[in-house]
């Protein structure tokens, strides 16, 4: 049997890292030798060789932080190396705390202490497979879709999004001894944009929490060296603390000693092995605050501003939001902007009666589950019932004490929010439910026209859901969709829309987001939701999802999306599920297409399209590159005569053809290509040196030239100035 | 397109050719051919013919782009994609090496399980350019 690969990296990683103290101390005595020598050339080559070594493996073995310490000595030691360039002050007080750096992880036995994973997110586009700050070129020319794309979608750089929406991710230590748990663990945080650090054994824990100050410390109880060793080590940890960090157990054991064991240390929850990624994830945003916990919002209305004051003052006190108004005139208004949970009227004001504003409130449907207290020195029984009759939830006295008054209103509003969320949300997931969702969606279609952005909905459908359910059960199906509901909270912005929308299906709205960036989105939140481990009674198991795409503006209307996105749904499930499709049916209004977020001095440009004729591939690079910037759509071809075979669905309005290809005895090719392609742009292409002679190609009927590889600002130059004498031509 | 099979990797560090080696041969399945330098890169590549080279920038001696420039001078390796592979750089030096006629860049250190999965996309795509 072949061995398995992971294995064998894990070897080898090993025996990296039982290399690596001795790495490190060969660069730093280097550096030594480097200072004692006054800066002798052959010393620094020795240690910039050996820096430059360790920057190269360091990461790949799981050691980033000292990776990243070597590259930054090599590359400080570049210039004085290479080009000659005097080591400067500056520069070797630079690499003095580089080597300073290094020589306290080395000390405080970091070097051998962490071992994160080697991340294994799966990474099947070649942007995601690049660390994320690689300037890497855009090699994928887009799809055929992008014909029928508008130009210029808004800047949604993809990773960012997908890592950005809390800030920075939380950092975990796991702390587990069975390697092959840690790591199958660590991916699966991963996948839900937890940053952890897995070491094997308690030794160096204190100083590793200190260090990092994670947001949680999940924790592997049993250890060879005692029973209750984890217990001991986390109480030892909160008792150096002020505030504790929350430690979340995990166990083989599921008894009463143990379980007490851990909250007496001070442990926040207790997971017994095996334990379900999507359960633990669940506690971990309860823990480090993931979870949303906005304050509870309080209007009051009374006509005695002082008393309105000191409401506000109370309320707020508690850690509420609190608005008062004096004029009930302005109820309505404040409803709409201030969005309170609850509110509360003054039973007896000048201009209208509490029980009158009650009842305006109550006519409107939107407000109808709006919780309203009266707050009077109303002692009269019959009129407290009579306001209670007229719509009022409650009825306090005046005077009240503040702690009874936030008492009283917490209370209220909170159970208010909560019974708004079973409204709007589903019970499962915590997403929007359907009904939610169609109504916000249809908001959302409505700023998309009116800031003239792209929308994409996508439709996502679990693959073979029901299978889940019937061979796991019901619980754990619930849970694969919990699962789901979490990832998509974790990878997608605030601002966009996730709704359940029955069943197995979700709903999600992205605002400024083109279908093509909507794809690439969708696509490695389905490469994680695959790579997601379940836990169902007889073993672990995966589950993938299949999802359709459409989006404004190509469907200028909701249904017209929402019908879209279904049968790219249905594409996508015929052509074997775990799949994102892209809808390809056309507008299907004649409005032409927007061009989101155009200069608003610069001139409208027109819709190009290039055809690129050239078998070179250094142009065929340089312009792929170029144009793909400018959001320009293009195909390729070898030579003029496939240019002249090529037939679009869509012809091209722009020809960027190579010099050689229409020059000398083959300027017979310029006029056939004006001629077939009429009223396409041509322009010529060729390198710096040759300039004087890609000028003179204008004189025989090309209508500018553009030098490879193009400098900066050259392109859109050029695209303004050909769109100017389209202009002017009309 | 022509199936990826032997891949010349080309990278002085020694712990880098045993991850890079069980990461193209263990997890992708590809006949690798490891050398230390560029000398002993251009001594047996013509033998080798390989599909794809992998080829590191800065090596001792004879480094990345000088090896490749030898390498084209040979008919039978003038057209075999080569891919660089450098530490985190700028990007216009990404774009000179692109200009010395390289299919891509990886950027090291590279994540050993899906090394393969990026190599096998630069080959579809140096192909797909190619043959268009």
């Amino acid at each position: 049997m072949k061995p398995d690969p992971a294995e064998q990296f894990e070897l080898l990683r090993r025996r990296y890292a039982a290399q690596i103290g001795e790495r490190v101390a060969a660069i730093i005595a280097s550096w030594h030798h480097l200072e004692q020598s006054q800066w002798e050339k052959a010393a620094g080559i020795e240690t910039r060789q050996l820096a430059h070594k360790l920057a190269g493996s360091a990461a790949m073995f799981g050691f980033a932080d000292l990776g990243a310490i070597a590259r930054e000595i090599d590359i400080g030691l570049k210039e004085w190396l290479e080009h000659d360039q005097p080591l400067t002050e500056a520069t070797r007080h630079y690499l003095t705390q580089q080597i300073a750096q290094l020589q306290r992880l080395a000390a405080e036995g970091k070097v051998t202490a962490i071992l994160p994973p080697i991340a294994t997110e799966p990474a099947p586009t070649p942007s995601a497979a690049m660390p994320a700050e690689t300037p890497a070129p855009p090699l994928t020319p887009p799809q055929p879709v992008a014909t029928s794309m508008p130009s210029n979608p808004a800047p949604r750089p993809t990773l960012p999004v997908v890592r950005d929406q809390n800030g920075r991710p939380h950092t975990i230590i796991l702390v587990e001894d069975d390697q092959e748990f840690g790591n199958n663990l660590s991916q699966q945080l991963h996948l839900f944009n937890y940053d952890v650090h897995l070491i094997a054994d308690l030794e160096g824990l204190p100083t590793l929490v200190r260090a990092l100050n994670p947001a949680a410390i999940i924790m592997d109880v049993v250890f060879p060296n005692g029973d209750l060793a984890g217990t001991e080590a986390i109480a030892a940890i909160q008792r150096e603390r002020t505030a504790p960090v929350p430690v979340i157990f995990l166990s083989q054991r599921d008894d009463f000693t143990a379980r007490l064991a851990a909250v007496r240390s001070g442990g926040h929850a207790y997971f017994a092995k095996p334990v379900d990624a999507g359960r633990l994830i669940e506690a971990l945003d309860r823990l480090t605050g993931a979870e949303e916990n906005t304050p509870l919002r309080v209007l009051i209305v009374d006509d005695d501003p002082d008393f309105g004051q000191r409401c506000v003052h109370s309320l707020e006190a508690a850690g509420m939001y609190a608005r008062a108004i004096t004029d009930p005139r302005e109820t309505l208004d404040q409803l709409q902007s201030f969005q309170p949970d609850l509110i509360i009227l003054d039973m007896y004001m000048p201009i209208c009666s509490g029980k009158e504003l009650a009842s305006v409130i109550r006519q409107q449907d939107r407000y109808v589950g709006m919780p309203i207290v009266f707050l009077s020195a109303e002692t009269n029984r019959s009129q407290q019932q009579s306001a209670l009759l007229l719509g009022a939830d409650d009825f306090l006295a005046k005077p009240i004490s503040p702690e009874d008054l936030v008492a009283a209103i917490a209370a209220r509003a909170g159970r208010a929010r909560y019974v708004q969320r079973f409204l709007i949300r589903d019970s499962l997931t915590g997403l929007l439910n359907h009904q939610a969702v169609e109504s916000e969606l249809a908001r959302e279609f409505a700023r998309a026209e009116r800031l003239q952005q792209p929308l994409s909905i996508a439709i996502i459908d679990i693959d073979h859901f029901k299978r889940v359910n019937d061979t796991y059960g019901h619980v754990v199906g619930d849970q694969v969709l919990r699962s789901f509901a979490r990832l998509l909270q974790q990878r997608l912005r605030k601002s966009d829309l996730i709704g359940r929308h029955g069943g197995e299906e979700f709903l999600v709205a992205l605002p400024n987001t083109s279908v093509i960036e909507a794809r690439t989105l969708i696509d490695t939140i389905r490469n994680s939701f695959a790579a997601l481990r379940h836990y169902g009674t007889s073993g672990m198991f995966s589950v993938t999802f299949s999802a359709g795409i459409a989006g404004y503006p190509q469907h200028r209307s909701q249904i017209g999306a929402m019908q879209a996105a279904d049968a790219a749904l249905y594409q996508a499930k015929r052509a074997g599920r775990n799949r994102v499709v892209i809808d390809t049916t056309s507008n299907e209004s004649t409005a032409s297409p927007i061009v989101a977020v155009a200069e608003p001095s610069s001139p409208p440009q027109p819709h190009w399209r290039a055809l690129i004729i050239s078998a070179n591939g250094i142009q065929r690079r340089s312009m792929r590159q170029a144009l793909a910037e400018q959001g320009v759509t293009y195909q390729l071809v070898n030579d003029v005569e496939r240019a002249l075979a090529y037939d679009a669905p869509i012809r091209p309005n722009l020809i960027f053809v190579d010099m050689t290809q229409i020059e000398g005895t083959r300027i017979p090719n310029l006029i056939l290509l004006r001629e077939h392609f009429a009223p396409a742009r041509i322009v010529t292409i060729a390198p710096t040196a040759a300039e004087p002679r890609a000028a003179a190609t204008t004189a025989f009927g090309a209508d500018d030239y553009l030098l490879i590889p193009p400098a900066a600002g050259t392109l859109p130059a050029l695209l303004d100035r050909l769109s100017a004498s389209e202009r002017s031509m009309l | 397109m022509p199936l990826l099979n032997k891949i010349l990797f080309v990278e002085d560090d020694p712990d880098i050719q045993m991850v890079a080696q069980l990461a193209l041969e263990a997890v992708g399945g590809y006949t690798v051919q490891m050398c230390s330098s560029g000398a002993e890169a251009l001594a047996v590549a013509e033998q080798f013919a390989p599909d794809l080279i992998l080829l590191d920038v800065m090596m001792p001696g004879m480094d990345g782009p000088t090896t490749l420039a030898e390498l084209r001078k040979k008919p039978t390796l003038a057209q075999t994609p080569v891919i660089f592979m450098t530490a985190r750089v700028q990007r216009h030096e990404i774009e000179q090496y692109l200009a010395l006629g390289a299919a891509d860049v990886i950027s090291k250190p590279f994540d050993p399980m899906t090394l393969s999965t990026q190599v096998a996309d630069i080959w579809k795509r140096a192909y797909e350019t190619r043959s268009r």
